[in-house]
Parts: structure tokens; sequence; C-alpha cells
């Protein structure tokens, strides 16, 4: 009796195992045989994520054997996510939207398929991107240490640019011209700091970190008065060249001699130059256009809805950015993300998402379209815009550590701007960092 | 510490004579108190009030304390699905963590209250000591730990490091209620017959439920507050915790003050709730875990 | 007979004592302990999680030489420092201050003492929300009525200087209630006798808070003390949502620039250093309180 009691004990357990496992495998198995392919699409929530999904039903109903499922990640802690489950080759996306700061280490890494055979095979119109724009956020075209072929890592999603916005009807009072240069930027600048009351001259990002835009809002000016990127090609620093300290001492300057911005400046990011001109209470500042356009312009948001001028950069340089959307390497669905990801980006969707989202188009016949257009009056100078803009991690050497490097220059900038530390000072700091930074990652010796 | 004198309350009040000796005393106690009053809960409300308010009332200036609230930053939240998604993560994170923190820790409670064995004062040490680890020094290698075994960015994997978190806590004050019953209770029902687990089950399970009450409220606000670990282990709507997901609200394309103070003011609810209704077992809790 | 009976019972209770604490020490031991015997490896590496192509190398000490002779640390070491000090000794002057207002029979004392209580209860998270509200320079009520007093460029967040008491005022907000709740029970379990001893000398009510009241509270306030040092030292939540460290690094704590360098530029191995270092400061500090006060480990 105990005997079996005993054997009763062991075969129990065994039977009722395989019996679970039985009924998983054949679980499994129905499932598979019913399933379609499911992509998993990993975005940033919001405006981009919603564009996206908008068109997903479109794309099933072409493809009855695809499914797609947009995740929406915030942009807090979407780099960080992403970068997580591609190192760890979990395979939870198939694709993932990103930009240029993101694409690097995963090339390097080696995380992304190149696209150059895909497109080739298929009808992809890659010449109908923007083209610097596209080359910069895809990594095409530009051979590199971590890319030596030069391949494609990616179709262009969404872009955007930097311009130069003013108070139309405040230039017009006070008799002032769209600025060449940024001297006369400045003296515009002064002069509406000085004679419109309760109106600030200038906006830009103070904050330092958290992608505070402090590095693009001083590149804006910088690249203009002859500045360098914050490394050359061979990985040296060059943050503190003559240009840049220019350009460094004009935004000390407006801060701490003339008083041109707003108390707090220090504490703005992206959105709060938005807010501090669409409440009128600041001037001119440079922002990405397309996505401030909605909130300058929109009357419930803005008190300054078409009193807003934008221009191109004076001097002409500007940054740009784009994200693209590019495929994981590890995806077991490659010809279908590929069929997603072009289906995404053409030039139906893309004019479409554009309308409808205040997505930036990416392909030079939307911008040119006449519906285009008429929404957005200043097309033509959105297009020289993307074709002349500087995205500077594009334009630096591939690394893999641009977060970090970015935030050296962001904190060496506001240091400077705020007089924690003399412009000059500032910049040397910035180069002794970004030489530490560049060694400890291992690109230096 | 020779006599307590819990019995006479009265007695040292007046030794102690800081009230009420004249009404000028007693006048000051309540208007300083009054006044730490509204510090202490201006804020709380004002939070709640931005809430409620739309764009334009946010940043009206002056302030406004009089306008007409609106729902609108509520409505958003539900519609982006935060409280079927991030409410439910940290309250299912938060629930488990009690449940699993409470089985292992009342376990080790019960056997440090008990019994003398070698290594017991030596346990206690390293409970203590575990208390001082800085979360930063954990929360790296977890994730490391996390992403080999392909945790990071469940649920489970915040389970368990509030659970390892908390329970050197949890172990600390159930021992400490549990030493306060008498040990010839359950001795008496063994010796009745009854086994230790039995015994522990109708005597001392029964005894300790405040000391079980309060460790659980604790721990579940531990880990319904816990930001540090919820940043890093976790990334997308799937497992996220309301502390992390309030932070997409704050990003560098702008700040939803509604939706932040709204999804703020749902997050502080049960902290207010059990501080409001439940002091006395949150105090007992923070009392044992701080004094024995 | 009876003997052996004994020493079996004896034998099974010290079965199950152990047994009972086995889970606790395998989840102690997989999830608080072999992670930091871990990190304490990854610590010697030149190594990034998110960069594997860029290598792992042993480096020694090198990490915790750069940590020490890394300014941004050093700065975030000090303004902790700074931080601990600050708010800790606010809060144990005021807990004290508070508890004696509480203490004894009044009218409202549960009102006051609930509502007193409240804030040490919210999530660190939402009182960082709550005061960036009150404090941001374009929203905040606080600089608008700084403005209203005809300070036009006060501004909390950002001003070094000002930042830094932002910080560990909220801080002395959310835990100054920890403080006087701890202090209270203290209070209402002191004994009576020196007390009656002291009124037969006739001290007077300073006298017999400064030479009675305060050394029969020393063994709670020096708790008090230890917890919150421990975890001021460690201060992240905060921080992360009201400044983010700003301006500059005016209020950069070791948490926060550790967690930047270990998450968002991922340099791994030299972020476990920064975390041992901290670890170690917040060691050797506890330690040298637990010996200075003269604490037994099983007063805690």
């Amino acid at each position: 009796m105990n005997k079996n009691a005993g054997n009763n004990r062991v075969v129990k357990p065994v039977a009722s195992l395989v019996m679970v496992m039985i009924l998983t495998l054949s679980l499994t198995v129905t499932a598979f045989a019913a399933a379609r392919v499911t992509l998993n699409v990993a975005m940033e929530a919001g405006r981009m994520a919603d564009a996206a999904k908008s068109v997903v039903p479109e794309f099933e109903k072409l493809h009855p054997d695809i499914k797609v499922n947009v995740v929406p990640l915030p942009y807090t802690t979407m780099q960080q996510k992403v970068m997580t489950e591609l190192t760890a080759k979990s395979g939870a996306y198939d694709i993932i939207e990103s930009h240029f700061l993101m694409n690097v280490p995963f090339v390097a890494g080696d995380l992304l398929l190149p696209l150059d055979k895909f497109i080739k095979e298929s009808n992809v119109d890659f010449g109908d991107f923007v083209k610097s724009m596209a080359d910069q956020t895809t990594l095409a075209g530009k051979a590199s240490k971590i890319n030596p072929k030069g391949s494609i890592y990616g179709l262009p999603y969404n872009s955007d640019v930097m311009m130069f916005i003013y108070r139309v009807d405040l230039y017009k009072k006070y008799g002032l011209g769209v600025p060449k240069d940024w001297r006369q930027a400045v003296n515009n600048i002064l002069k509406i700091n000085g004679s419109e009351k309760g109106v600030y001259g200038f906006v830009f990002s103070g904050a330092r970190t958290d992608n505070s835009h402090a590095i693009f809002d001083f590149y804006n000016i910088a690249l203009n008065l002859g500045g360098t990127l914050p490394i050359n090609d061979e990985y040296s620093p060059r943050m503190n060249t003559p240009g840049n300290l220019e350009a460094l001492k004009i935004l000390y300057e407006l801060v701490n001699k003339y008083k041109a911005t707003p108390p707090g400046v220090e504490e703005y990011r992206y959105a709060e130059k938005n807010t501090a001109i669409a409440q009128g209470r600041a001037a001119h500042m440079t922002q990405w256009m397309l996505s401030c356009v909605k909130s300058l312009e929109d009357p419930s948001e803005s008190r300054v809805s078409g009193k807003i001028g934008y221009a191109a950069m004076p001097g002409g340089k500007a940054i740009s950015g784009g994200w693209t959307v590019s495929i994981v390497g590890t995806t077991k669905h490659p010809k279908e993300a590929f069929e997603f990801i072009k289906f995404l980006t053409n030039k139906k969707n893309n004019l479409k998402l554009a309308l409808e989202f205040g997505n930036g188009p990416v392909r030079k016949s939307v911008i040119l379209d006449p519906e285009f257009k008429k929404a957005y009056p200043f097309a033509q100078a959105l297009l020289e815009g993307l074709e002349g803009g500087v995205n500077i991690f594009a334009a630096a050497p591939d690394v893999a550590v641009w977060p970090e490097l970015t935030d050296i220059v962001n904190f060496a900038l506001t240091d400077g701007i705020f007089g924690r530390l003399s412009p000059q000072d500032a910049l040397v700091q910035a180069d002794k960092k970004l030489k530490d930074a560049l060694h400890q990652a291992g690109y230096v010796k | 510490m020779i006599t307590k004198s819990s019995g006479n309350p009265g007695k040292i009040l007046k030794l102690l004579k800081l009230p009420s000796r004249s009404p000028f005393i007693g006048a000051l106690r309540y208007s300083i108190l009054i006044i730490l009053t509204f510090i202490a809960l201006f804020p709380l409300i004002w939070l709640f009030m931005t809430s409620l308010k739309n764009e334009i009332d946010i940043f009206a200036r002056p302030p406004v304390l009089v306008f007409r609230p609106t729902f609108q930053a509520y409505r958003y939240i539900a519609k982006m699905g935060f409280l079927e998604k991030y409410f439910l993560n940290s309250l299912t994170v938060a629930t488990l963590t009690v449940v699993v923190s409470l089985v292992i820790g009342g376990l080790g409670a019960y056997s440090l209250a008990r019994f003398r064995f070698t290594g017991n004062s030596f346990l206690a040490f390293i409970i203590l000591a575990s208390r001082m680890l800085p979360g930063v020094v954990l929360v790296i290698p977890l994730y490391l730990l996390m992403q080999r075994f392909k945790l990071t960015n469940t649920r489970t994997a915040l389970i368990i490091a509030h659970t390892a978190f908390n329970l050197p806590f949890v172990v600390w004050i159930l021992r400490s209620y549990l030493a306060s019953i008498p040990r010839e209770l359950e001795e008496a029902a063994m010796i009745d017959g009854a086994s230790r687990l039995l015994a522990i089950r109708k005597v001392i399970a029964p005894l300790s439920t405040p000391g079980i009450v309060a460790t659980a409220m604790f721990t579940f606000l531990s880990s319904w507050n816990e930001f540090l670990f919820a940043l890093n282990l976790t990334f997308s709507p799937e497992a996220q915790t309301m502390p992390v997901a309030v932070t997409g609200f704050i990003s560098a394309r702008g700040i939803a003050w509604g939706e932040l103070s709204a999804a703020a003011t749902i997050m502080l609810l049960p902290g207010l709730l059990f501080g409001i209704f439940a002091r006395k077992y949150i105090v007992s809790g923070l009392t044992r875990g701080a004094i024995k | 007979m009876r003997d052996a009976v004994k020493r079996l019972s004896d034998f099974v209770e010290k079965r199950i004592a152990v047994l009972f604490m086995i889970p606790t020490i395998i989840t102690l031991g997989l999830v608080l302990f072999f992670p930091l015997l871990y990190s304490l490896t990854i610590s010697f590496y030149r190594w990034s999680v998110a960069r594997p192509f860029l290598g792992k190398t042993f480096v020694f000490f090198q990490n915790y030489s750069k940590a020490l002779t890394d300014p941004a640390f050093l700065v975030a070491i000090r303004n902790t420092f700074v931080f601990t000090f600050f708010a800790v000794a606010v809060e144990l002057i005021l807990g004290i201050a508070v508890a004696l207002l509480l203490h004894g029979n009044f009218k409202g004392k549960t009102f006051f003492q609930t509502a007193l209580f409240l804030p040490v209860v919210t999530t660190p998270v939402a009182v960082g929300i709550i005061w960036r509200i009150l404090f941001l320079t374009d929203v905040g009520l606080i600089p608008y009525l700084f403005q209203l007093a005809g300070f036009e460029r006060v501004t909390f967040l950002s001003s070094p200087v000002l930042a830094m008491v932002a910080v560990i005022f909220v801080d002395i907000w959310q835990t100054t209630p920890f403080a006087f709740t701890l202090i209270l029970a203290g209070l209402s379990s002191l004994p009576s006798e020196p007390y009656e001893a002291a009124m037969i000398d006739g001290a007077t009510s300073w006298q017999r808070f400064f030479y009675v009241t305060l050394p029969l509270l020393k063994p709670v306030i020096v708790v008090v003390l230890l917890i919150r040092v421990m975890d001021a030292f460690r201060v992240f939540d905060t921080i992360y949502i009201l400044t983010g460290g700003g301006p500059g690094s005016a209020t950069e704590s070791v948490s926060t620039f550790t967690v930047r360098t270990a998450f968002q530029y991922f340099n791994t191995g030299y972020a476990s250093a920064l975390a041992y270092v901290v670890f170690i400061i917040i060691a050797v500090m506890s330690y040298l309180m637990i010996k200075g006060f003269k604490i037994e480990t099983s007063e805690l």
C-alpha cells in the first residue's frame, strides 16, 4: 500500500504535467494555424503614433494576413525602452520609429536590418525623399566606421526643420525687416525688448536636462557665425572655437546684459518657448517649425495667431531633424515589416498624415503638392530649410554616446549662458568633458 | 526607562505644562497649528484645483481661486486608458507585493520572534543593513538581471523588486508585533494538541491582525509610491505604474498641467485615504518600524 | 525518554525556525545580496550594456578613481550633503516642536494631527509635481507672490541657491510628519518621575524641556536622525521631478547623477562604481552615527 501511494505521488503529477503540455502544445498549434503575422511597431506616443495608427485599418485590408500593432511609448522613456528591448534581442518589436540619436547605437550594434536590398527590389521612390534630410536620418550615403557600406537603415517618416519665428505685427509697428544675419536679429530683438512693454525680445531653451533644446537654439546661431559641431571626424572635441564663442556670447548678453529673455527662461524646454510666444510674452524664438505651428496658430491656445512670421534662419543654416521607421534585426517577418513601412511612408499617406496630424512631410512631391501648399503657405521655405538643414548629430561622426555628449554640451552652454562660467570657460569645460566621455566610451585612447 | 507612565497621561500633561496655562499660550498653539495645517494642506488642495482648471485658468495671472471647474483633464486621462492601464498596474503590483511580502516576511518574522537559533541576531543585523542599501546600488544590477531573464518591462519584475525591498521592513514590523503576543497562548494551544501551524492559524493570526493590517498598508503605500525601480525597469503601458506614467505628461514637448495634476490627484488617493481613515495603523507601522 | 522527546521536539522546532526563515533568506539573497555582488564586479569594468560592440574591459579601480575625481560627481556629493544636513536638521527641530504642540489633550487634536500627518503618505512623485506647479516661474503661485511683493525676477527653479532651498523645503514639507509622529510617540511614553523631581526642584518649563524631556527623548530622536539621514542621502524622486538636478548642477544629487549615468548614458560600469561610492558613504555615516550615539542594533 505504501508502495502504491509512493507511485501515485509520482505518477499523478507527471500525468497532469503531460496533459498540460499536450494541451498547451495543441493550443499553440491551432493558434499558429489561425494566426496572421503580427507586426509590433514601437512609436513615440502622441501625434506620430496616432498618425501611424490611422493608416493601419487600410493596410490590414490590403494585407489580410498581416496584423499591425502600434505600441505608443512616451518620449521620456522611449529611448531607454527600445534600447533595452533591442540589445536584449527580445523580439518585442518588429519595427521601431527612431531618430538619429537612437539609430547610431542600433546600427553599430548590428540591431537593425539594412534596407538597400528591399528598396532596390520594390517600388519605393527613395529619391523622392528630401535628400539631405533622408541621408542624415537613415544613415544612407555616408560610409562610416559603423556603417562601412553606407547602407540605408530605415525610411524617413517625419521631418522638421527649425526656423526663425518672429512677431509680424511688432515688426510692422517698429519698422523692422526680417533679419539676414544674427547681428540684425539681435538688433531687432533689442528694439522690441526695449520698446514693447510686457514683451521680451527673445526666448530659448535654457533648461539643461531632459532633451533640452539649448543645443539646437545655440547652433541655430553658431552655425551661421562659423561655429563648429561638438566633435570633428577624428572624434576630437571642438566646442571652443571663435564662432561658437561668439554665439554663446550673444546668448549670454541677451540674458544677462540686456535682460531680453523672460525670467525663468532657464526652466524652458521645447514647449515653454512656444507658450511664451503664444501668450505674447516674447517676440522671437528659433523653433521646430511644423511642430509649433499648431500651438501658435490655434486661437484657443494662442493669443498671437495670425501675427507670427516664419522665416529662414538668419544666415541660412538651421538645425533639422527627423524620425525614421526601421526594421529590427530580430524580426521574423522582414518582408511584411517592409511592406508596412513602405505603405506608411508612401506619397499618399505622407500627405494625408501631414494634413491630418501635422506630421512633417518627408517627400519632395508632398511638400510641393498643391494641397500641402494650401495648408502650409511656407512650404517652399520648408523645403529649402530641410534641404539645407544640419542634423548636428548626423553631421558629426557616428558615435553611440550622443545622449551623454548632448548633455555635456547642454550643461556647458547653459553654464555659459547663465554666467555660472564665463562663455570661454564653459566651452573649454565642454571640450574637456567631451574628451573624457569619448575616451570612456572607447572612441579615443 | 524605569516606569512607563501610560497610565496617567493627564499627569504628564500637567507636568509638561506647555499648553493651556494661559489663554495666550492656548491661542498661540492654535494659531501655529492652523498655519502649519495650511502649509500642509494647501499644496494638496492647489493640486486638486489645478486638475479642475482649463489651460487658460492654469496660466492665468493673477492666479484664479474661483473658476468654473472642468473635468476635461480627468476625461482625457480616462480616455487614454490611464485607469485601466497604469492605475491597474499600480494596483496589481502593490497588492501582489503586499501578499507576497507578507507571506514570506510573516514566516520569517515568526521565526525571528519565536525561536532562538544561531544567527538570529546576525539575521536581524542583515535585515537592518539591507534597509540602508540605497536604491541606486541595486537598480543597476537588477536591471541587468531582469534583462537577462527577460523580465524587464513586466509587472513581475516590479513585484520582485518591491517585495525584496520591503521584506526587511515587513519582517521587522511583524516580528515586533508577534513578539508582543505572549508565547504562552500558542503553547497552550499546542499542549492541547494543535500543531504549530494550526496554532499559528487559530491563535497567532487573529491576534496579530492589527499588525498585519498596518504592515499591509505600509507595504502597499511603499510599492504604490515607488519610482526609481518602476522608472528604470518598465517602459510601456503594459507594465508601467502611475508614478512613471505621470512623467509622460512632463515631456520636452510640453507639460500637460491639467492631465498631470489630475493623474497626480488620483495617485495620491490611497495614501490620503489611509492617512485620514487609518492613520492609527500607519503610525503604528511607522513607530514599530523605527523603534522597537 | 522524556528527554528524548524533548530533544526531538526541540529539533523539530529548530527546523521550523530555519524552514520559516528560508523564503526570506532566499528572497533577500537573490534580489538584494546577489545583485549587490554582481554590481561590485561590474564596477571594475569599462562596459556599457547598450553598447556591447564597444567591448568590456577590466579596468581595476579606474572607475572608482574616476568617480572620486569627477567634478560633476563631487558636486553631486556636496549637494547631497548640503541637502541632507539642512533637510534633516530642520525636520528634527520642527518635528520636536510640532510634537510638543500636539502633545496633550486639546480641542481639535485629532484634526490637526491628521492634517499635519498627511504629507508623509503622499507619493513623492506627486509631491514633486505639486511643488513644480507652485514653484515654476511661468505658472507658479509662489514666484507670483514674490513678484507682487516687488521681487520681479525671483525664480526659484532657475536660481542655484533658491532651487536648493526649494528642494530642501519640499523634503521638509513631506517628511516632518515622520519625525513628529515618532517623537510624539516617544513623548507619550515618557515616565513621569523625572518631571515630578524637576518640579520639586523648581525647574522652569524651559529647563524641564532641556534637562528632562530632551535627554529622555534622545533615543527616539537619534533613531529619527539615523533613518532620515539614510533616506535623505538617497533622495531621488522629488528632485527628478522638481528640478531634474538643475539649474546647472545646483540640485544634482548622487542618486540623480548615478541614475543618469546608468540609464541615459548607459555607462554601466562607471555607474555601478558611483552607486558603490554612494553605498559606502551611507554605510560609513550610519556606522558613525550608530557608534557615536551608542545605539544597539536591537534598539532600532
